[in-house]
């Protein structure tokens, strides 16, 4: 997903205490899809409820969410609307990969192959319509805000700290840089651990930071190159240049100055490359969202987690005692007043 | 160059004054005497402090800059008796600072001012209200109100100053009037404070006869006061919480 030109990129570690007051706009459909794929049983099987239905991204929400509200953090979700006309063709190849991954698992699990049914398990796991209006349930009964962005969130999160309503933009995407995001943080996971893709064994992850400022005047390039760098390496809206990662994408385009000039000197030509461009830069987004933290709705939490979908009681007792200790009032910070 | 004696307990109190908001310091050291401008990690409080020539019993010094563990500096001084004095001579070559007190040398290493978070900017802020009291009374309040919640309202409503805490079931409420006030400027003020920081805070301002606190509605609070007869000054500068609903 997204573009991979995270190697061009400067980061730096933090802590979640650094994040303390801080306005951060989460990418919620990189987020939700994450729990989906990450929170599974051991043959690949998601958490589900005496009903059938999926209840992992549920249970990721609440916990982490919970751990954000408490180290002091304001987040806010930002969701995907409408996606733009371009991606069609990779939500199509996406959908493929999910189809063919989900046929893999089944077939994986009857001949007992648990690994390879965890993989596929992993690769077909899709953010679909109840997924979405569940998990804005959710946060709405925790007193957490949510914004609805047009079209792409990433782009909808890049313009709220744009407008300085948010800190930072949270996403395992680079994209958000792409569409103008000062300030982006990976692996704003609690648990310090991830799994690595396709192995049975963990790498320890921290919270990182990239700014798009550092990082562009260390790679001595401006944002609409960096947009030129992606779109040579390929991104959602095309396929990219053949041959070409993203340490040849920056020789390239500094030497031509920009990808029109690469791709005369290439012979190549992008489809749609205008649209791209003009999509990265200058993307639709919103100004109609209110950000409003309040205190979470435990009756409202108890009957729809626990009663509909089955949690313990007791924990979602505790995450709710917690959640409503970290909402009790804001500590404000000095540097709010200069 | 640094060269000076000061009585061990002004000494005692304006490193207390400080260890309030950080643990490492960089001491400021001129003619005059010596500053410290420094905010706590979390960004929520900051101290202005000054000790001036005044305040020594004997000072040299040119400029200078030095960081200071406040830990080992308080630790050392624990075992000074209130009178005794404490003679400090910097050794800038060796970034050490030989200390004396009651007959006992130390070598304190010194840190790399480097290492030590800059000097903070100081917000320009306008505080429509002035309230001077005893510095006790305000440590009173601060301490009833520790016992029921974790943070504090204070404000003036007519030309009434209070200072109120709400638990979930109990409320404690300490109001002055002008009378009770050794001074008042009154207005629209209403702030809440975490008291983590407001009962550090007032520690070392319980000695003083005269507190002036700075006021705003939902605002920072400034606190100042004197130290040393008047040689020295410290100001705490706090960002206030803002309830949710």
């Amino acid at each position: 997903m997204g573009t991979d030109i995270g190697d061009l990129l400067q980061k730096k570690t933090v802590g979640l205490s650094d994040l303390t007051n801080r306005v951060v706009a989460i990418d919620a459909f990189n987020t939700l899809h994450q729990f989906l794929s990450i929170i599974r049983q051991r043959d690949g099987s998601p958490l589900k409820d005496s009903s059938g239905r999926v209840t992992s991204h549920l249970s990721g929400l609440l916990y982490r969410t919970t751990s954000l509200v408490e180290a002091g953090i304001r987040p806010v979700y930002v969701f995907d609307g409408k996606p733009p006309e371009l991606k069609t063709g990779t939500l199509d190849r996406r959908k493929v990969v999910r189809e063919a991954a989900r046929e893999k698992w089944e077939n994986a699990k009857e001949e007992g192959d648990m690994e390879a049914a965890y993989k596929y398990a992993q690769a077909s796991a899709k953010v679909d319509s109840q997924i979405v209006e569940d998990a804005k349930y959710l946060l709405s009964s925790m007193g957490i805000p949510y914004v609805q962005a047009p079209s792409e969130g990433e782009a909808q999160a890049a313009h709220m700290v744009l407008k300085k309503d948010a800190d930072f933009v949270a996403s395992q995407d680079y994209d958000a840089f792409l569409f103008g995001a000062p300030a982006v943080i990976r692996n704003l996971a609690i648990t310090g651990r991830r799994k690595l893709p396709g192995k049975n064994s963990y790498v320890e992850v921290e919270p990182e930071l990239i700014d798009l400022e550092g990082s562009l005047k260390n790679l001595e390039i401006d944002r609409g190159q960096l947009i030129d760098i992606a779109i040579c390496v390929g991104t959602d809206f095309n396929k990219g240049l053949e041959r070409v990662g993203p340490k040849t994408a920056l020789k390239l385009v500094k030497k031509h100055g920009d990808i029109s000039g690469v791709l005369r000197e290439k012979k190549l030509e992008i489809e749609d490359l205008e649209q791209i461009r003009e999509l990265f830069s200058r993307p639709p987004v919103t100004d109609e969202y209110e950000l409003k933290w309040k205190k979470p709705d435990h009756d409202k939490m108890v009957e729809f987690l626990c009663e509909k979908h089955g949690f313990s009681r007791d924990r979602v007792e505790k995450a709710c005692e917690r959640l409503k200790e970290a909402s009790g009032g804001r500590q404000q910070t000095l540097d709010q007043w200069f | 160059m640094l060269k000076a004696a000061i009585n061990a307990e002004l000494l005692k109190d304006s490193i207390a004054a400080l260890a309030v908001i950080v643990d490492e310091v960089r001491f400021k050291i001129s003619q005059e005497g010596i500053s410290v401008k420094a905010v706590d990690p979390a960004n929520v409080a900051m101290g202005i402090f000054e000790l001036r020539a005044e305040a020594f019993d004997e000072y040299n010094a040119d400029e200078c800059e030095i960081g200071i563990d406040l830990n080992k500096i308080s630790d050392l001084l624990g075992l000074a008796d209130k009178t005794d004095t404490v003679k400090m001579e910097l050794d800038e070559n060796s970034q050490k600072l030989l200390i004396d007190v009651g007959g006992l040398s130390y070598t304190l290493s010194l840190l790399d001012p480097s290492t030590i978070r800059a000097e903070p900017r100081v917000p320009q802020l306008e505080l429509p209200v002035k309230v001077v009291l005893n510095g006790l009374d305000l440590r009173r309040a601060v301490k009833a109100s520790e016992k029921i919640s974790d943070h504090m309202l204070m404000g003036v409503s007519d030309d009434t100053f209070y200072m109120e805490a709400k638990g979930d079931t109990d409320k404690v409420r300490l109001e002055m009037g002008r009378d009770q006030l050794i001074d008042l400027k009154s207005g629209d003020a209403c702030s809440l404070f975490s008291l983590d920081y407001l009962s550090e805070i007032v520690k070392p301002a319980n000695k003083a006869n005269e507190v002036t606190l700075s006021l705003g509605r939902d605002f920072p609070i400034l606190i100042d006061f004197e130290i040393a007869n008047g040689a020295g000054k410290v100001s705490y500068l706090l960002a206030p919480r803002i309830e949710s609903d």
